[in-house]
């Protein structure tokens, strides 16, 4: 029964859904700031910390660590760690502008697609983010599978109760508890920084390849592995559900701009965080893996046997602990993603505040596509290989539109007003998304013919 | 936790729709939110932009279906 509340503050309009929760959370964030104290501050800044931190370690899914894991399998303490800090600054130029997008407009990434750029560019910018977002699923469930049967759990017990709690978190949990818990399993992801000082690497090598010791590239800087690894951490890295999903949280959050400058600080808080993980599995792989036949197409149970070898039983449960929780991690905010674009694309209620009564087609069709992800995983035989080259496919095809919508978007003064693009922040963003497109394309040819390079 | 009465309650409650009212009308959630409308008049190189686009999306989508079609796809 509606309280007398919802019927002043939430009439029932589509885009009001949740709206009660929402100002609680911001009359929480009004009285911190009004406070003084360090206890106060320090609540402060949890309470502003979310979609910067969750789109960055959410980053670190199963795909991911695979990928760091084979980087470093590859080509051990070498290029690849420095570069991880070069790939954190790109993360930041295009997620910020995310940011700005969600906290100026108050609309998500799908809507503004639509609503500016027409139906057919909605569209397309729809089917492919869900599309991908269901393939990317799959393998977030099969690292989710893989590390509890290490664990020692069938993948009967530990898939459907992923899915469970997913579900359970986005529908029976409000936008702050949701962004709570999501953040509790995100900081799981610290566990690979453990594990890499438990591989005993030479520190000494590992502080020189910041200074360019060990740059050691077999075959030179345009081999085929070099440039495949190479675009394989950059396609890690910058993800098309990582721009609609931050701008569409930061939407739900009820960023504001005068919040832009804090959601500044906890994106770059995240970006860390996702630099040492990074680092952290490459490290590791560099000390259990280097030097093992066909590096750079390991498959999770090599990176677990090689683990098990080189460091024994605990380093390599506490990996497949990791393993899940990147899964489950990438679930969580994948599937809110989903939930988010669908609802914006349609003009339906579409926030993690409003009740399932109020919202149920938000709701359902992302949580429908979680299950099939989930359902798929739980086949015998699941070809992992045609999932994570289905996914790179459809994000070579996918990701320059987003890129230059993000673009166009922040050009576009008629939006954005004073907060566009300044020059030097155009001519940034122009340079790397174009240097993301051409490493988003070669990875994408390279996946698909594997000897189109001369190898 | 304090036991409040009802009075107490009403009261409380009396208090917060007053302070939640504050904050929607300070930072304006319940004005509705400026119209969004479609892009009618790119410039020039917008225009080139999205034809760009278009190819680069039919040439892929063409690479994609060749690849997969002639059994060269390595799963």
């Amino acid at each position: 029964m509606r309280t007398s509340q919802e019927h002043v503050l939430a009439p029932a309009t589509p885009d009001l859904a949740g709206l009660e929760h929402r100002l609680r959370d911001r009359l929480m964030l009004h009285e911190l700031r009004s406070r003084r104290g360090l206890w106060n501050r320090l609540a402060l800044g949890l309470a502003l910390i979310g979609p910067g931190v969750l789109v960055m370690l959410g980053d670190n899914d199963a795909g991911g660590v695979l990928t760091y894991a084979q980087t470093g399998a590859a080509y051990g303490l070498g290029i690849f760690l420095p570069m991880m800090i070069l790939l954190g600054f790109i993360a930041y130029l295009v997620q910020e502008m995310t940011i700005r997008l969600g906290a100026v407009t108050r609309r998500g990434h799908a809507e503004l697609i639509w609503k500016r750029y027409g139906p057919f560019w909605g569209w397309f910018s729809l089917v492919d983010l869900v599309a991908a977002n269901v393939l990317t699923l799959m393998t977030e469930f099969v690292g989710i599978r893989i590390g509890g049967e290490v664990l020692g759990m069938t993948a009967w017990v530990t898939v459907p109760a992923a899915l469970a709690f997913i579900a359970f978190t986005l529908i029976a949990l409000r936008y702050y508890t949701w962004e709570r818990v999501a953040l509790a399993v995100a900081a799981l992801n610290l566990v690979f920084v453990p594990l890499a000082f438990m591989a005993h690497p030479n520190w000494h090598a590992v502080a020189a390849a910041f200074g360019g010791h060990g740059w050691v590239v077999p075959g030179g800087f345009l081999s085929v592995t070099f440039l495949v690894l190479l675009s394989a951490n950059i396609g890690t890295t910058i993800a098309p559900w990582q721009l609609f999903f931050q701008q569409s949280c930061v939407v739900d959050k009820g960023v504001l701009p005068k919040d832009i400058v804090a959601s500044r600080r906890e994106l770059k808080l995240g970006i860390v965080g996702m630099m040492l993980v990074a680092m952290a599995l490459i490290i590791l792989a560099a000390q259990t893996l280097h030097g093992a036949p066909d590096a750079s197409n390991l498959e999770f149970d090599a990176v677990l046997k090689g683990i098990d070898a080189k460091l024994g039983d605990v380093p390599m449960a506490l990996f497949a602990l990791g393993l899940m929780e990147a899964g489950l991690i990438a679930a969580i905010v994948i599937t809110a993603s989903s939930a988010w674009a669908i609802g914006e694309a349609f003009d339906i209620p579409r926030s993690i505040n409003a009740p399932p009564r109020q919202a149920i087609w938000f709701y359902a069709p992302a949580l429908a596509g979680t299950t099939l992800a989930a359902a798929v995983v739980l086949l015998p035989h699941v070809p992992l290989g045609f999932l994570n080259l289905s996914v790179q496919v459809i994000a070579t095809v996918f990701m320059p539109s987003a890129l230059l919508f993000l673009l166009l978007l922040l050009n576009d003064r008629e939006l954005m007003g004073e907060y566009v693009n300044t020059p030097m922040r155009n001519a940034l963003s122009w340079a790397v998304m174009a240097g993301l497109i051409v490493c988003n394309v070669l990875y994408g040819i390279a996946t698909l013919f594997p000897h189109a390079f001369g190898n | 936790m304090q036991h409040q009465t009802p009075v107490e309650r009403r009261y409380a409650d009396k208090a917060e729709s007053a302070r939640l009212a504050q904050i929607a009308q300070q930072e304006g959630w319940l004005q509705p939110l400026p119209e969004v409308r479609r892009a009618t008049h790119l410039k020039p190189w917008q225009h080139a932009l999205f034809w760009g686009l278009r190819i680069y999306i039919v040439v892929l989508t063409v690479i994609v279906a060749w690849a997969f079609a002639s059994g060269r796809v390595a799963g």
